[in-house]
């Protein structure tokens, strides 16, 4: 064989996708997480009815991760950034994600509040058989117990160790077994001492009534119901996050999805709804205020009818279970507030120096140690008091999802793009498509943020000002970097890939990693012509397959960079857009970049060494099809093995057509 | 998919077209006498319509980095593959210090139904003359007989 040239693979970003499980349990982390503090916050802010709103809530969950369904199958990289923006353009999408962020700083706070306080009740009850005291109020024990998790997950992401979702899908396993034992043993206790619906009692406290007592309205019937139904609307966190898993969701993503969303309402349903409806029926009301408001699920293992030592034992099985969901939720927002702050300041809303990378750690570390620092003084500034943190949250959600289901219907209207899945309850009239399911919930969550506005005063002070100031920064920064960046770029959505400089040592490492039965390689050139790579992901299953996609930087000498920055725009259009299709198609493809002199060789020497059975081109506008393949046809006599007796499909593809050849 | 076996280069390239030669001043000179050697083997209407309008594709074809030179071109009038094989005794020298030390000449039909055969010769070419020394010293019947072995 032909002397190899000097090969450098400079990057190797597997893309590989995950299970519609994986995806729920990740969902579910920052979702289930509310369970723990919703249903004390709602019972204090409004009465005994708490547990049918926290129920309702769950079940308006469901129909809004439909709605998520449906962004999520017009936009691979959705959220509300991006749908709102398509809908009604930049000013309200930077509005939106005004607000958002609002709420991405509170749920880290709320998350790690809650935790500690769940973890200083345990102290209280487990201590003094230790014969140890802590003279320390459950709230300050919170307090320095958040900051020590924000800082965790602070230096976390500042090193880029991102969790994984096996680790997700542990917890969740877990908290669902918790969960399952709550429930048997609550369904036990009815049993025993018998079983009474909560009262649909509402009763707002001052607080909770807000500015409606000032306006002097009466806070019974529908507005009372209103009312109740906003104040629970702090159950709902992380619908966002669904929508920023969806591109790592695997082939048929949307099918996948679908399971996903049933899995998260499930859950929703059984975990957060039952369980706080379980509460309610088994502790007594004023115990719930006077005692769990900051720990409810403890306090429900507390009333179980179980023996002293089984109780203390689910106890602390409920605040294991806690911490885990909880500490996952703070992590969540500090990844997702940085990833919008970074999907901003692509798109020339922020200037991109705070995008500046880590010298080390190449984390974009300036966002994240705003983020996590306006979180610990959240923190500071709530003295671990959950319901102030709990009576500011829910503004940007809420306003957030009305943008959302709005711009959806909207985008309807609009006839935008191809949906492989609709909301249901759609009315044909004529050539006309009314969107009646998704306007009834779009009534439904404006009328709810409408009266937060009213109630909320806390929120509502604090995310408008928040979400203004955010706004006016957002505008300064856009008039600021105009020109600077191409800020009407109609890839804008799409966040520049950074892309994991794993140089390998030889290309053998490389193939060590690709265990599959079948191998298909896909040399890449052209941004725009990657029909070929499109024909492999619709033809093939990457359950079976490695999916290679080659990028051969050609280089006459050995004056090789092996800076990814050094790269063309052209060839990082080209990987963004490898990136994209692949995240579309939900399947796993390894990305590899090789400096050679003799592409045509190098396809060849990489087919044979690493036993791929198939090479897959795009036709070559400088050569045409039968040129390639004469060319091929050459180095394949200089490079087949005399040992050779396998065979390589070569598949040349454009258009519609393609033309085969098979080296043996 | 049809599958591919090796080709005998015998099968195209007849003992008397190959020619073992010096003194070239440049490509074209190179192919012309290439073609010139296979001349007697087709009619004159395809060798015709080679020198009006296939020549000059020729000469731009690519020169490998072990010497071999494979000018080819697909012609709708050949019935036939017609091939030629020159073997240089010092090599022809190039710009940017390419040299060709073997020059294999190749028209094959513009049909599709060839057009397998004719990437499998091509192969057959590149894997004869691999190693271009090795022919270096030979006879034109020694390189037919070479050949033919492998």
């Amino acid at each position: 064989m032909k002397k190899v040239k000097k090969i450098f693979i400079l990057s190797t970003a597997v893309l590989s996708f995950i299970s519609f499980w994986r995806a729920a349990s990740i969902v579910i982390t920052d979702f289930g997480s509310s369970a723990y503090y919703a249903g004390g916050i709602a019972a204090k802010s409004y009465g005994p009815a708490f547990p049918y709103f926290i129920f309702m809530v769950m079940i308006l969950a469901g129909f809004l991760l439909m709605a998520y369904v449906e962004s999520s199958s017009l936009f691979t990289r959705g959220g509300v950034y991006v749908v709102v923006k398509n809908a009604f353009g930049r000013t309200l999408a930077k509005l939106g994600v005004s607000s958002l962020l609002f709420d991405y700083l509170l749920t880290g706070p709320v998350s790690a509040v809650s935790a500690g306080l769940y973890i200083a009740y345990l102290f209280e009850v487990i201590l003094p058989y230790f014969k140890i005291s802590i003279e320390l109020s459950p709230r300050f024990i919170a307090v320095i117990f958040s900051l020590i998790v924000i800082f965790y997950f602070w230096w976390e992401n500042i090193k880029g160790v991102r969790e994984s979702s096996s680790k997700n899908v542990k917890i969740v396993v877990f908290t669902s077994v918790v969960g399952f034992l709550l429930i048997v043993f609550s369904l036990y206790t009815l049993f025993r001492k018998g079983f009474v619906l909560p009262p649909f009692q509402i009763s707002f406290t001052d607080e909770s009534l807000g500015w409606i007592k000032d306006i002097g309205l009466n806070p019974v019937g529908l507005l009372g119901i209103i009312m109740a139904f906003g104040q629970s609307i702090l159950a709902l966190s992380g619908l966002e996050t669904l929508a920023q898993v969806f591109r790592e969701i695997e082939d048929p993503k949307v099918e996948n999805l679908k399971k996903s969303v049933l899995i998260i309402f499930s859950f929703g349903i059984l975990f957060t709804g039952l369980l706080t409806f379980l509460s309610a029926a088994i502790i007594p009301y004023d115990k719930i205020i006077n005692e769990y408001a900051e720990n409810l699920l403890s306090g429900l293992c507390m009333e179980l009818a179980l023996p002293y030592s089984l109780k203390i034992i689910m106890k602390i099985l409920v605040v294991i279970s806690a911490f885990l969901m909880l500490v996952g939720a703070v992590n969540t927002s500090i990844l997702g507030a940085n990833g919008i702050l970074n999907r901003v300041a692509e798109d020339g809303i922020l200037p991109d120096k705070i995008r500046k990378l880590h010298p080390k750690y190449g984390t974009t570390y300036i966002i994240i140690t705003v983020v996590a620092a306006l979180q610990s003084i959240i923190v500071i500034l709530s003295g671990g008091d959950v319901f102030i943190l709990g009576e500011a949250y829910a503004f940007g959600v809420l306003w957030c999802l009305t943008l959302d289901v709005l711009s959806l219907i909207v985008l309807r209207i609009k006839k935008f793009g191809e949906r492989k899945w609709k909301f249901p309850l759609n009315i044909n009239i004529g050539r006309y498509e009314i969107p009646v399911g998704l306007i009834l919930l779009f009534l439904v969550v404006f009328s709810l943020a409408f009266v937060n506005i009213f109630t909320k005063k806390i929120a509502t002070i604090g995310g408008i000002s928040f979400s203004l100031l955010l706004y006016i920064i957002f505008t300064y920064f856009e008039k600021k970097e105009e020109g600077k960046v191409d800020i009407h770029d109609i890839n804008g959505d799409v966040e520049d890939e950074k892309v994991n400089i794993n140089t390998e040592d030889d290309i053998n490492s490389l193939f060590k990693k690709l265990t599959k039965p079948n191998k298909i390689l896909v040399p890449v050139r052209n941004p725009n012509n990657l029909s070929h790579l499109k024909y492999v992901l619709e033809n093939f299953n990457d359950d079976d397959t490695d999916i290679v996609v080659l990028y051969i930087k050609v280089e006459k000498g050995y004056e090789i960079a092996f800076n990814f920055d050094k790269l063309t725009s052209d060839e990082k259009e080209l990987f963004k857009n490898v990136i994209l299709m692949a995240e579309k198609y939900g399947k796993t493809v390894n990305p590899v970049i090789i400096f050679s002199n003799n592409p045509f060789y190098i396809i060849l020497y990489l087919a044979v060494s690493g036993g791929f059975n198939r090479i897959c081109m795009g036709v070559s506008g400088s050569l045409g099809a039968e040129a390639q393949l004469e060319n091929l046809a050459v180095e394949w006599g200089f490079v087949r093995p005399n040992d050779f007796n396998s065979k390589i499909e070569v598949n040349i593809i454009w258009e519609s057509r393609i033309l085969s050849y098979s080296l043996s | 998919m049809k599958r591919t076996e090796t080709i005998g280069l015998c099968s195209v390239l007849k003992e008397k077209n190959i020619v073992i030669k010096e003194g070239f001043k440049n490509i074209s000179e190179l192919v012309d006498f290439s073609l010139s050697i296979i001349y007697s083997d087709i009619s004159d209407e395809v060798f015709k319509k080679i020198i009006e309008t296939k020549k000059e594709q020729m000469y731009l074809s690519t020169v490998f980095d072990n010497g071999l030179f494979i000018p080819h071109i697909k012609i709708d009038l050949a019935k036939d593959f017609y091939a030629s094989l020159v073997i240089l005794k010092n090599p022809l020298i190039l710009e940017e210090n390419k040299k060709i030390h073997i020059c294999f000449t190749l028209i094959s039909p513009l049909n599709k139904k060839f057009f397998e055969k004719h990437l499998k010769i091509l192969s057959s070419v590149a894997s004869t003359f691999k190693n271009p020394d090795d022919f270096k010293n030979l006879t034109p019947l020694e390189v037919y007989n070479k050949i033919t072995q492998k």
